[in-house]
């Protein structure tokens, strides 16, 4: 009974969801026109850091691939940015379009080595391609060596504008998962998030899946570095290429839920408000988040989303594909 | 009839330990084989060599006229091979339905509109309709079981590789697993059946083939194998079954 009771149960989540996202939407469009400053700045961040969190879950969460090298892709576009606003003298938002491009001919170009080696070495291969990427940027006289470049066009745009950047890009970051997930190719991911070798058997190509998400996770990153230096306003390569933004990252993903669209929002949101108050403390900081990550992973593997899913069910982008008993009785009458 | 599969001079060694020195055998169309076997005979890696998962270091695998031998795991499945797992490897996450849509959308390259369909029909096939909604890893055994059987179904196999399906259940499902395979051979596919449980091959196949130290040293009708008496030489020597 209760299993007929399971299957008859009507989808109470569409109703919760579409209210749950219209809020979302509304407050995020309007949170610049009654948001302070300070307020603005921090939800810039937090889109910002989602976007690379859901690019890093994309990978790490969905499929199998642990990259400890995702700074790269910041890095290339944040000097995109820089190239195109500061050397060539062009509008900014190219930049935005070389970021993406640039990251994915990269990916492209180092898939073949990296693709190559498995589970821990593939971690460390792209590591080690992010940290030489960062030693030939600053033997590189184009992008003034290790000095890099202020970024000035950051300082003609108001928060607001930013803020719409930092906003755009979340987006992009956001549908493309869930439209990915939506998709055929999504349910594959799924199928490989679970288990890696069954999804094989039963007909995901591994290799293809996992080269087409690493182009668009490097592509959507690139864009984030862009925005996210954009915002910064000066990059050079120590910091453009640092281990940090991939080790956050990993903590948004890990502390919202990986293999979950919803962890990384989560984490994102948790990750920018722990940083905000662990300012004072800048040398413990990543320490206190990495004990953080720690703890979480062993009180609750499956991060903050993973908890509300056990107890809920709840679904925010509607990916989970469900059958009605009714569908049933529609095949047998036939 | 025609052979479906034909195994020829298949072997493999594990740092210098052969475990299959040189099997020989065939499936016809729609024809149930049985495999068994003592622990370590090698039917696990006998079928993870058909279905792409080891390499042999030599012999043929002949499929459907073709050799496969260096044929990618997903090629294998896609020429109609299908396989079961001995601990069922479900998609624990997903719901019980999506295991099956996703392995219908990549096992039959269709899309998720016409795979909606025919995964709904290998759900009432192996008794899954009540449970489609709910996640694959909250299972109990018999239906993870039967859930594994669908999703190697779901590829629309002509070959379906079973590895200890009826393994760790109660009499009555074993019975229920049986039905299931029945149904299936009545579609037409051919099966390999690896089983423990020999009144279960004894019932649902056509031959049996006993493998020990390598080889395939029989091959009969379930009735002529239990007769002989190189089945009870190789289990004698035995520990225990696995």
């Amino acid at each position: 009974m209760a299993d007929k009771n399971m299957l008859k149960q009507k989808d109470a989540m569409p109703k919760v969801r579409w209210i749950s996202l219209a809020v979302a939407v509304v407050v995020l469009v309007s949170l610049p026109f009654w948001g302070g400053d300070y307020i603005v700045n921090i939800f810039t961040l937090i889109l910002m850091y989602m976007a690379i969190g859901e690019m890093w879950n994309l990978l790490g969460g969905y499929a199998g691939l642990v990259s400890l090298g995702s700074q790269a892709f910041i890095g290339l576009g944040g000097y995109s940015l820089a190239i195109v606003s500061q050397v060539l003298k062009l509008p900014f938002l190219l930049g935005f379009l070389l970021a993406a491009i640039v990251s994915v001919i990269f990916a492209l170009l180092i898939s073949f080595p990296i693709f190559n080696m498995k589970d821990v070495y593939f971690t460390i291969g792209t590591w080690l391609v992010a940290e030489a990427l960062c030693v030939f940027f600053q033997t590189w006289g184009f992008v003034n060596y290790n000095v890099g470049f202020n970024i000035t066009v950051a300082r003609t745009l108001g928060a607001t504008a930013m803020y719409f950047i930092a906003f755009g890009v979340a987006v992009i970051a956001l549908l493309a998962v869930v439209l990915i997930l939506r998709s055929k190719f999504g349910l594959g991911l799924m199928a490989m998030r679970d288990n890696e070798a069954a999804s094989e058997i039963r007909g995901v190509k591994l290799y293809r899946s996992k080269l087409i998400c690493f182009l668009i996770s490097a592509a959507i990153t690139g864009l984030a570095g862009a925005a996210l230096y954009l915002n910064l306003s000066y990059i050079k390569p120590t910091v453009g290429f640092s281990i940090d933004w991939t080790v956050s990252m990993v903590f948004i993903a890990v502390i919202g839920g990986m293999g979950t669209i919803e962890g990384p929002i989560i984490g994102a949101i948790v990750f920018v408000i722990l940083r905000q108050l662990l300012y004072n403390f800048s040398g413990f900081s990543m320490l206190i988040l990495g004990v953080i990550a720690v703890v979480m992973i062993l009180v609750a593997p499956k991060g903050i989303m993973g908890l509300i899913n056990k107890k809920s069910g709840f679904d925010l982008f509607g990916v989970k594909r469900k059958v009605k008993i009714s569908d049933f009785q529609t095949n047998e009458d036939n | 009839m025609e052979a479906i599969l034909k195994v020829k001079d298949l072997g493999i060694a594990f740092g210098g330990n052969k475990v299959l020195d040189s099997v020989n055998f065939y499936v016809n169309e729609g024809e149930v084989l049985g495999i068994m076997g003592p622990n370590g005979a090698g039917k696990t890696v006998l079928l993870n060599i058909i279905s792409g998962i080891l390499k042999a270091d030599h012999g043929e695998i002949i499929f459907l006229g073709q050799n496969i031998l260096k044929e990618s795991i997903t090629a294998r499945t896609a020429m109609g091979i299908g396989r079961t797992f001995q601990v069922p490897r479900a998609f624990e996450h997903m719901s019980v339905y999506e295991n099956i849509l996703a392995s219908v959308v990549y096992g039959q390259k269709v899309s998720e509109k016409a795979a909606a369909v025919k995964a709904r029909e290998i759900l009432k096939l192996v008794k899954l309709e009540e449970r489609a909604n709910e996640p694959a890893g909250k299972l109990r055994l018999i239906n993870r079981k039967r859930l594994e059987i669908g999703a190697a179904l779901a590829s629309d196999p002509k070959l379906l590789l079973l590895d200890e399906v009826a393994g760790g259940l109660t009499n009555a499902e074993v019975n229920e697993i049986l039905e299931i395979v029945k149904t299936i051979k009545g579609r037409g596919v051919s099966i390999i059946w690896i089983e423990h449980i020999i009144q279960t091959l004894m019932e649902g196949t056509d031959r049996i083939m006993l493998l020990a130290n390598g080889r395939d040293l029989l091959t009969d009708t379930p009735e002529e194998v239990m007769k002989s008496s190189i089945v009870n030489e190789v289990y004698m020597g035995a520990e225990e079954d696995d």
